[in-house]
């Protein structure tokens, strides 16, 4: 670890969404209810790294990644990036230096846009270059998310759904970001794509020393691209830590078993096992105790009552589970941890 | 063991504004009794047309121009719609990726299942619903009582994709199309769906197709593989001999541009370019102008399927001197 301050810095991070009040509600004077969807995230992002963020569908990822670049109003907590608080209302040009790249491309871009527009209103309403030299970046932003150049003058609505992907991914870019929010960039696009818009993340990081927030369900994407990263589960951090030992060696029962699920390409591959049992429970009806008490085969009583474990960390890692000591985790005392599950 | 479908010289062509396209060409290939295929490849190269064809469930302005489909002893291509509502649920049925699409938002879970259990066999009410129970129950449904009375909108995202897994099999199929049925799920339900087809597979010795673009879930699940590019298949074969040695460039750039097994931080062995579009396919090999081996003489013709080891064919003539097969 570098003594350098960290680019980001999340401490308490909390965002409750308001839910709409059914009739009922209003009939029998029910308070409004509220679902949380970031339940007290701490998190820091040294400069130049990538984390990434993984976890069910609904656990919080895109809040999270939202509301970490100020997209999203936080109910508690506070973020900072470069040692200043981020806001909704922070200088056009702090703005610029955070950028995110949206799960869903098309409800992200003006479909009666061409792709030529997209992409150069930010640069010039940022003055990335002189007005001359607008159309030569945007011609270069296309080349390098490999976007034919024939389809500059096309309507962003009428191009494919990896098409939009990576015009999501140009602008973004264009307006040459130090920290970068990806939420599910690859998704949507097929396999030898994929490839080459990992490429260029990895190759923009290099070179200028891009920070990435990467979030994600596919843990071999994260596995490849990020140095760290955080599980999410009903949005709280349960595991955290350098990609390699969080995937090689897995603390959390709920990290073993998403990667027990997550299919390995191997040619000799075995059929999958018996599945991860049961779904998570509501997030507008938690139950006491941790979390994820209702789906672990390991949980003890302790688990069933009294807050949450917290996220207690151990040398580089840091994982939130009654059941696991950090004291007894230190390299050199072999990695005892919790009985294997069977999946 | 005979094919319960065979697939010959498939072509399917799509009307756009300037007339007809080849959407699908010559594609060919048996399915047995208990037999798993995965069917992958590009976005756009026809995984979802050669599927619905099987059961002439092709949308409007799209038409099979040739080749022919047996399915059980019936050819499917020649028959009337009405005798292909015979074979649609009791012979083969098919499930598709977005099972909010699919299942019809005003009608309970237990009646869209039995209906085509009366339509078909001439069920009673009662007799349907328990055969709908029955099912909710075979495909891990809790509670299936009070199940079979709720709406989609009640279900979660998984258990709407099991439901109209429960749906298709209503009538017994033999053979079960599933067009990227977990794509859109977490790795954790994408886990319970494949344990469920597969043990389908294992008690009713129901053939499946797969269409996915996942090599991970193909590698877990299927006994074969076919590759399509640009409206072929460009190889096939046990998914043992395709992944493990694939002898297609496409397949090997596929297999290779899979992330998480590198180095992290490192780059992916990308393969350049992109797919083409159903207007630009070029007149010889659709993959040569991505291919780090093509010459002038991919160019020109169509290369043939040839075989390149049991059971393995390839549409690659210069096949032998990919990095795999030496
Ligand atoms: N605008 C909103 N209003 C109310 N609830 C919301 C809103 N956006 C998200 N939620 C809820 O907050 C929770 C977290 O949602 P979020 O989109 O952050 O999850 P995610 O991890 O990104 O999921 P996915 O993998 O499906 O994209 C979910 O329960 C979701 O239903
Ligand atoms: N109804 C239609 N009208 C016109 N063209 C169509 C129609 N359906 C499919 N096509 C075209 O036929 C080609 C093959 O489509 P198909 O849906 O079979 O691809 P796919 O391999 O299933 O792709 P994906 O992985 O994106 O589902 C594509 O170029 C597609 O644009
Ligand atoms: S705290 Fe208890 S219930 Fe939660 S994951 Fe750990 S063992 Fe399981
Ligand atoms: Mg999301
Ligand atoms: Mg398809």
């Amino acid at each position: 670890m570098s003594a350098e301050a960290p680019l980001l810095q999340a401490r308490g991070v909390v965002v409750r969404y308001d839910l709409p009040r059914s009739l009922g509600d209003l009939l029998s004077r029910r308070p409004a209810r509220a679902l949380q969807a970031v339940a007290g995230i701490d998190m820091s992002v040294a400069r130049g790294t990538a984390l990434g963020i993984v976890g069910e569908s609904g656990c919080g990822k895109s809040t999270l990644g939202r509301a970490l670049i100020g997209l999203q109003d936080l109910s508690a907590g506070d973020v900072s990036i470069n040692g200043l608080r981020v806001s909704s209302n922070m200088p056009k040009d702090r703005r610029r230096s955070m950028q995110m790249i949206f799960q869903d491309p098309y409800g992200a871009l003006n479909p009666l846009l061409t792709v030529a527009q997209t992409l150069s209103e930010p640069i010039r309403v940022h003055r990335i270059v002189p007005p001359d030299q607008v159309d030569d970046r945007v011609a270069d932003l296309m080349a390098r998310v490999g976007l034919p150049t024939d389809l500059m003058h096309r309507r962003a609505g009428s191009l494919s759904g990896g098409q939009q992907q990576r015009v999501g991914i140009a602008r973004a870019l264009s307006v040459e970001p130090e920290l970068i929010v990806a939420d599910e960039c690859v998704a949507a696009l097929d396999v030898s794509i994929q490839a080459q818009v990992l490429n260029l993340l990895l190759a923009l990081r290099a070179e200028l020393g891009l920070t990435l927030i990467f979030i994600s369900h596919d843990l071999g994407v994260v596995r490849q691209v990020c140095d760290r990263v955080a599980v999410l589960y009903l949005g709280r951090v349960v595991e955290e830590g350098p990609t390699d030992e969080v995937f090689g060696d897995p603390h959390h029962p709920y990290t073993r078993t998403l990667l027990a699920a997550a299919p390995v390409m191997r040619p000799d591959a075995p059929p999958p096992g018996p599945p991860p049992v049961g779904e998570p429970p509501s997030p507008t009806d938690m139950p006491p105790g941790c979390p994820y008490q209702t789906r672990c085969l390991q949980a003890v009583d302790a688990c069933r009552s009294g807050p949450a474990p917290p996220l207690r960390p151990f040398g580089p890692r840091a994982v939130a589970c009654h059941l696991h000591d950090p004291a007894a985790a230190r390299p050199d005392a072999g990695q005892p941890r919790p009985t294997e599950v069977t999946t | 063991m005979s094919a319960l479908l065979s697939v010959s010289d498939l072509c399917i062509d799509v009307t756009g504004s300037d007339g007809p396209m080849r959407a699908v060409s010559d594609v060919s290939f048996d399915l047995a009794e208990g037999e798993v295929m995965g069917l992958v490849g590009e976005s756009g190269s026809g995984k979802t047309l050669t599927c619905r064809s099987v059961l002439r469930l092709l949308p409007r302005k799209v038409a099979i121009t040739g080749g022919r489909i047996e399915l059980a002893g019936h050819r499917v291509t020649e028959m009337t719609e009405r005798q292909l509502a015979t074979v649609r649920g009791p012979v083969g049925a098919m499930i598709f990726q977005n099972p909010t699409a699919h299942l019809n938002p005003v009608m309970t879970i237990g009646n869209q299942i039995a209906e085509p259990v009366r339509i078909h066999e001439g069920a009673s009410r009662a007799e349907a619903r328990a055969r709908a129970r029955d099912l909710l129950v075979q495909v891990g449904i809790p509670d299936p009582d009070s199940r079979l009375d709720q709406y989609p909108h009640e279900f979660s995202g998984g258990m709407r994709q099991r439901a109209m897994i429960a749906a298709a099999l209503a009538c017994r199929p033999r053979l079960l199309i599933a067009d990227e049925p977990t794509t859109a799920l977490d790795v954790t339900v994408q886990a319970q769906i494949l344990r469920l087809l597969l043990d389908l597979r294992d008690s009713l010795g129901l053939a499946i197709i797969l269409v996915t673009h996942d090599l991970a879930v193909v590698s877990q699940t299927c006994e074969k593989v076919a590759v399509m590019y640009a409206g072929r298949i460009v190889e096939s074969g046990p998914k043992p001999a395709v992944l493990g040695r694939p002898c297609h460039p496409y397949t090997e750039g596929l297999v290779a541009s899979q992330p998480g097994g590198g180095v992290p931080g490192t780059l992916l062995k990308a393969i350049p370019g992109q797919p083409p579009g159903l207007s630009d396919r070029p007149p010889g090999c659709a993959f040569a102008p991505r291919c780090p081996i093509a010459r002038s003489s991919c160019e020109s013709a169509v290369p043939p399927l040839e075989s390149a080891g049991p059971a393995h064919r390839t549409a690659c003539p210069h096949w032998s001197e990919l990095g795999a097969a030496a």
